[in-house]
């Protein structure tokens, strides 16, 4: 009886503390390095240091700032990384950078083209109805290509990963700039513990 | 000593050790633009603490401009002759002193070997950034 007016409170109290998440912010800014995939921590170096150097290229130096439509970039790695994140910041770090205009991407161009039939059905006055065919094209494209190395060898764990951007004339067809990250990780095991 | 507060101990020394930031920022307007060497410029410099001294140099920066970028480069030194791992984050600001914030500002991971130097470069994300900071702490 006494084993159970103890032990009943404490079974109580320890599943209270069980169930009961630790919930904090972090710094997203900061490393991260809960596994050995993909993060955030890599994803934030690529386009910082991707754009980085290609806002120090001559052809970003022009009087008019050049046009540039961001492509794909091509996941050749063998885990799931949304690679649209990478290209995102970098498409956000150019236009903060105020050297650079962007083309509509196809999400954009698909809540354009949404807006633009209902400005034509008639319900919008044709004066305000935003005029078709004077859309800017885009005089560069941007895309790349994500690949990975992948060792795994007892415990040990290792992942290579490059990360390829290239800039290329639309005219012309030449590539006006390249530039890539390689970033490389390693875990272990522990012998002992979860 | 009671392991409690043996424990005790240590988790404010790792506290410490992760919280100390060693930081350089310069006013890039106020640096003569040469084409090699150390720049004597306005600098600050906050050391970060006494085990983070020990382990790194950071060197005077140098400037330069590309496409009218200013990028900026210091150089760290381990201090040690072991293999000692950083977190470093560049950080920008205008003329008026406003954070300029940018995808940019991110710590980095880089490893030193023992003695080994290496230089870190950051660069503006916009036109009129022009106080750049370099921070530096040890990784946790």
């Amino acid at each position: 009886m006494t084993l159970l007016r103890h032990a009943l409170p404490l079974a109580f109290l320890l599943a209270g503390c069980r169930s009961r998440p630790v919930v904090r912010y972090e710094d997203p800014t900061g490393v991260e390095t809960l596994t050995v995939d993909f993060g955030s921590s890599d994803l934030q170096r690529i386009a910082s240091d991707l754009t980085q150097s290609m806002l120090r290229h001559a052809v970003f130096d022009a009087p008019q700032p050049p046009v540039v439509f961001v492509g794909n970039v091509e996941n050749a790695t063998s885990e799931h990384v949304d690679t649209r994140n990478v290209t995102d910041s970098i498409r956000t770090a150019l236009l903060k950078s105020g050297k650079v205009r962007i083309a509509v991407d196809p999400q954009g161009r698909g809540e354009i083209g949404g807006q633009t039939d209902y400005q034509r059905s008639g319900a919008v006055s044709p004066e305000t109805a935003a005029a078709l065919g004077r859309q800017v094209g885009a005089g560069h494209v941007l895309y790349g290509r994500l690949t990975s190395i992948d060792k795994k060898a007892g415990r040990e764990t290792d992942l290579y990963f490059k990360f390829t951007l290239n800039l290329v004339n639309v005219e012309s067809g030449l590539f006006e700039w390249a530039d890539e990250v390689q970033i490389r990780k390693s875990s272990k095991r522990r012998t002992f513990g979860w | 000593m009671r392991p409690f507060a043996c424990l005790s101990l240590a988790l404010a020394a790792a506290s410490c050790r992760s919280a100390a930031v060693y930081s350089v920022t310069v006013d890039t307007s106020r640096m003569e633009q040469v084409s090699s060497g150390t720049v004597e410029g306005t600098i600050e410099v906050q050391p970060g603490g006494a085990i983070l001294a020990r382990r790194i140099e950071v060197s005077p920066p140098r400037r330069r401009e590309a496409s009218g970028v200013v990028e900026v480069q210091f150089e760290l030194r381990n201090r040690t002759l072991r293999e000692q791992r950083f977190d470093v984050r560049f950080e920008w600001a205008d003329a008026a002193g406003m954070n300029v914030d940018s995808p940019s500002t991110h710590w980095t991971p880089i490893v030193l070997g023992g003695n080994e130097k290496r230089p870190v470069a950051g660069t503006a994300p916009q036109l009129d950034a022009v106080r750049c900071t370099l921070k530096v702490r040890l990784s946790r």
